[in-house]
């Protein structure tokens, strides 16, 4: 192994799933990036990333902090351009296929169909039942049913109904930070995406209710592809199938888990995993 | 937004349109035709002042009379129609109430950020507001039946009204904009600025002297420039307590006859496109072009100030 | 003794006694200025309200002398209502525009607050000049409540566009971003989260926009205003201010009990602007 030069982009088809599990067909791709340059005004942040993030999988996204792991995250459900000044210069953003920052797509539906969690839980200043219909409302995803009906799946599935059933008329705002990030949780789901994205969504909280999400996130990988940044290596480690290392803007190593953490190819990797910088 | 043409034959990701396109659509209709109202007032004042001035100022002969040359007497035959007294009133009130509010404003502004605790401090800011907030004619009023009176019994003069007291109830009519602004410039001087000057062991006025008075310079300088434009500005009282007299003032305790005192008391009388009208305008557009030199001033000094400390707010 | 810590110079030392000094005196005129004005107009003024006063229209000869200023108050609240109704609407759909629609570091975006800025600036007798030639003499509106509600509308513009634009932007970034994020439109965003959450700092600032047009003579002076008129304000007929009618007392020195009468009223007014200006604001805190 030489030393890796910072500008490495590993070649799409690095061969993961064959490592992982032997028995199980490569997985689909759900969201393929290529060559994604992306610059705040006139400063480059993320540097032609090409890679491809699988369906049905837990992805990670790591690295040291200001390497872009936002950046590129925002980038997957076009959250980007609402940071003033944030935009795609170069590459393409492909989900199933289609091509997210083409013209003729709305990136309304694209927000939708790519659903994220913030770092910070930000709950609505309505009531928890609002909170968590907000968007299903909007798109017209209850359509006549039951809310509370609608909004109890939700809920439940992120553990949170029976903690709230009796409260959900309350102030969102009265829950506690744990409870305030899964309700976040619960709201993007309610949207119905097709991918789910989050952006460090433990940073905020304690260690039980980062062990709550991190169990969710195990769970809905079975329903759609989910990215998880995290600079957390820990972290990184309990959740993820497949990762991502960001650093200074480009793409150094990907692979399944398994590999990078056991025998990253690159030597950033490998410092960054043994803690020696964050 | 444009939704999206084709489905495209995947699982429908982000094929289907959002909702809600019309009502967005919509919103923004309203909101940029409110925009482009405003704008157009906006332009439409500036070019109505221009226009209508326009006849009494379209040659240097005819400027240089208009802004110097001539004394105001409409009624001669022919009619005379320089406005020199009205700019030497505005100068001269303007230059006196500043003279006079400056000094204190900027005490009231030192006092507010470095030597009040904060209960008198919170209990300074509704004064401000207090002060700020009353009539322009009702400031007239009060110093007319103050001020005047008392000229007019102490100082053994046949009315009161005066230039020196259009400024002093001027000067209190600004006050509160300088020592607001001026007291935030000084709080925004950065707090470690202050610690290290006084981990010297000066005094707090050789802080304030020689540090705070430097670093709050372009709030200090915007605050005098707000006083500025509201002090031309300021028609009611002036026009109560000036005098109005349509001579040439030589002194303050003369009686003079500031911009808006005679736009306000000579429009009534003159009549639509008169070039009585066209004066009055010309003496509109040199208000508007004084206050918005000022207003530029200003602009570009909060620029440098909200750089400069790193975005107060 | 030794002199490692030498006590300073007696001139440095009063130096800074004078300026604490002068200071706390600074302080203390800018607490007794607006109290005691105001104070002064309130003592003065308080012996000259009866019901009558308020509740009558000017009487005597010369007219002025007796009865009240019922008119007068009719015709500033009629300026102010009716110029609400044609700022108001007007100013918070350009803030929302300026803060939702525009690119906050593209041309338009700035060369806009730059321009309300400048409208907020102009000398209120100016916009008493624009209002007469533009309402009372093109559009034929002729001196009336229209023209004074049109021009004070015009004066209350900038202000309450301002006022909405900042507790616009004031919205956290996370709030928007979460928002938006879930694919809303801008619309509904702003109508279900946004507007909800500033509507006190919008009803903030109009009181106060309201305040000042309350008060000013000048924009009104020449386009609605009226020396006297009986009955209820009428939108094609000149009307009676507050304002204007301290100023034709005062000016032709008719009468000071009436102008000491009207001067409380106003200060009155003043006062409830400010007051629930203050008590909104403190909800805003909660």
């Amino acid at each position: 192994m030489t030393a890796p030069s910072l500008s490495v982009c590993p070649a799409p088809e690095a061969p993961p799933q064959e490592h992982k599990a032997p028995r199980a067909a490569p997985l689909p791709t759900a969201f393929e990036l290529n060559a994604l340059t992306i610059a705040y005004g006139t400063i480059p942040v993320l540097r032609g990333v090409t890679c491809r993030i699988p369906e049905g999988a837990v992805t990670a996204i790591m690295g040291p902090s200001g390497c872009g792991k936002s950046t590129l995250v925002k980038a997957l459900n076009r959250t980007l351009e609402l940071t003033g000044g944030a935009r795609v210069t170069g590459g393409k953003v492909m989900f199933h296929g289609q091509d997210l920052y083409a013209s003729s797509v709305d990136p309304r539906a694209v927000r939708k169909a790519v659903g994220i969690i913030h770092q910070r839980p930000v709950p609505f200043p309505m009531s928890v039942l609002e909170n968590v219909l907000f968007g299903a409302a909007f798109h017209s995803e209850i359509d006549g049913g039951d809310r509370t009906a609608y909004a109890r799946r939700y809920l439940d599935r992120v553990g949170l109904w029976d903690e709230v059933k009796d409260r959900l008329g309350d102030r969102a705002e009265q829950l506690s930070g744990g409870q305030q990030q899964r309700l976040c949780l619960a709201r993007t789901l309610a949207t119905k995406p097709k991918a789910l994205l989050l952006d460090e969504p433990c940073s905020a909280l304690d260690p039980a209710a980062t062990r709550h999400i991190e169990d969710h996130v195990r769970d809905l990988k079975r329903d759609f592809p989910v990215v998880i940044v995290t600079h957390n290596v820990a972290q990184a480690r309990r959740v993820s199938d497949y990762v991502l290392f960001l650093y200074e803007g480009a793409l150094i190593e990907a692979g399944p888990a398994e590999q990078i953490f056991t025998a990253p190819a690159s030597d950033l990797a490998r410092a960054f995993i043994a803690g020696q910088f964050g | 937004m444009i939704p999206p043409r084709s489905a495209g034959c995947d699982v429908g990701a982000v094929a289907a349109p959002a909702r809600g396109g019309r009502a967005d659509g919509l919103l923004r209709l309203g909101c940029w035709t409110a925009l482009a109202t405003v704008a157009l007032t906006l332009g439409a004042l500036v070019l109505l002042i221009c226009h209508e001035a326009w006849p009494a100022v379209s040659s240097p002969e005819k400027l240089w009379t208009l802004l110097v040359g001539q004394d105001w007497a409409p009624l001669l035959e022919p009619p005379r129609l320089g406005i020199r007294h009205a700019i030497v009133s505005t100068v001269m009130v303007t230059a006196l109430s500043l003279a006079l509010a400056v000094p204190l404003g900027f005490g009231i502004g030192l006092f507010v950020a470095e030597l009040a605790p904060r209960w008198i401090r919170s209990l300074l800011q509704p004064c401000f507001e207090l002060l700020a907030g009353i009539p322009s004619v009702v400031y007239g009023f009060f110093g007319y039946v103050t001020l005047v009176a008392w000229f007019e019994r102490y100082g053994h003069m046949a009315t009161g009204e005066s230039l020196l007291v259009a400024s002093i109830v001027l000067a209190i009519m600004v006050l509160p904009f300088i020592a607001s602004v001026s007291g935030e410039a000084f709080a925004a001087v950065p707090e470690g600025l202050r610690q290290a000057a006084y981990s010297v062991g000066v005094t707090r006025w050789h802080v304030a002297r020689r540090i705070l008075f430097r670093a709050a310079m372009p709030g200090l300088f915007a605050a005098v420039a707000l006083g500025l434009a509201r002090a031309v500005g300021e028609t009611l009282a002036v026009l109560l307590l000036a005098g109005n007299s349509t001579a040439l003032p030589t002194s303050l305790l003369d009686r003079g006859q500031p911009l808006t005192a005679l736009i306000a008391t000579e429009l009534p009388e003159a009549g639509v496109d008169t070039a009585k009208y066209h004066a009055l305008y010309a003496a509109g557009l040199v208000l508007l072009v004084l206050t918005g030199i000022i207003n530029l001033i200003v602009w570009r000094l909060k620029g440098r100030i909200v750089v400069g400390h790193g975005g107060g707010g | 003794m030794s002199s490692l810590v030498a006590p300073l110079r007696p001139a440095v030392i009063n130096a800074d006694r004078l300026y604490v000094g002068l200071g706390w005196l600074a302080g203390a005129i800018g607490f007794a200025l607006p109290l005691s004005i105001v104070g002064y107009l309130l003592i003065e003024g308080v012996g000259r309200l009866s019901w009558d006063f308020l509740l009558l229209p000017p009487m005597g000869y010369p007219l002025g002398t007796a009865g009240g200023i019922a008119p007068a108050i009719l015709g500033s609240l009629a300026l102010v209502g009716l110029g609400l109704v044609i700022a108001l609407p007007l100013a918070v759909a350009s803030a929302v525009g300026l803060s939702e629609y525009a690119d906050p570091a593209g041309m338009a975006a700035k060369t806009m607050r730059f321009a309300t800025e400048s409208l907020a600036a102009v000398p209120a007798v100016l916009y008493g000049l624009f209002g007469y030639t533009v309402f009372v003499v093109f559009c034929r509106f002729q001196i009336s409540l229209l023209s004074g509600a049109l021009t004070l509308g015009l004066v209350m513009l900038p202000i309450i566009l301002i006022g909405t634009h900042a507790a616009l932007q004031a919205v956290e970034f996370e709030l928007r971003e979460s928002v938006l994020a879930l694919g809303v439109s801008r619309a509904h965003a702003v109508r279900r989260l946004f507007l909800p959450r500033v509507l006190p700092s919008i009803v903030a600032v109009t009181v106060l926009a309201a305040g000042h047009a309350f008060g000013s003579a000048a924009p009104v002076m020449f386009t609605a205003s009226v020396a006297y008129a009986r009955g209820v304000p009428a939108l094609d007929a000149p009307v009676m201010t507050l304002p204007t009618h301290l100023y034709y007392i005062v000016s032709e020195a008719i009468d000071l009990e009436q102008a000491y009468g009207t001067a409380l009223v106003l200060v009155l007014g003043l006062l409830c602007t400010n007051v629930l200006a203050l008590l909104l604001r403190r909800w805003l805190e909660r």
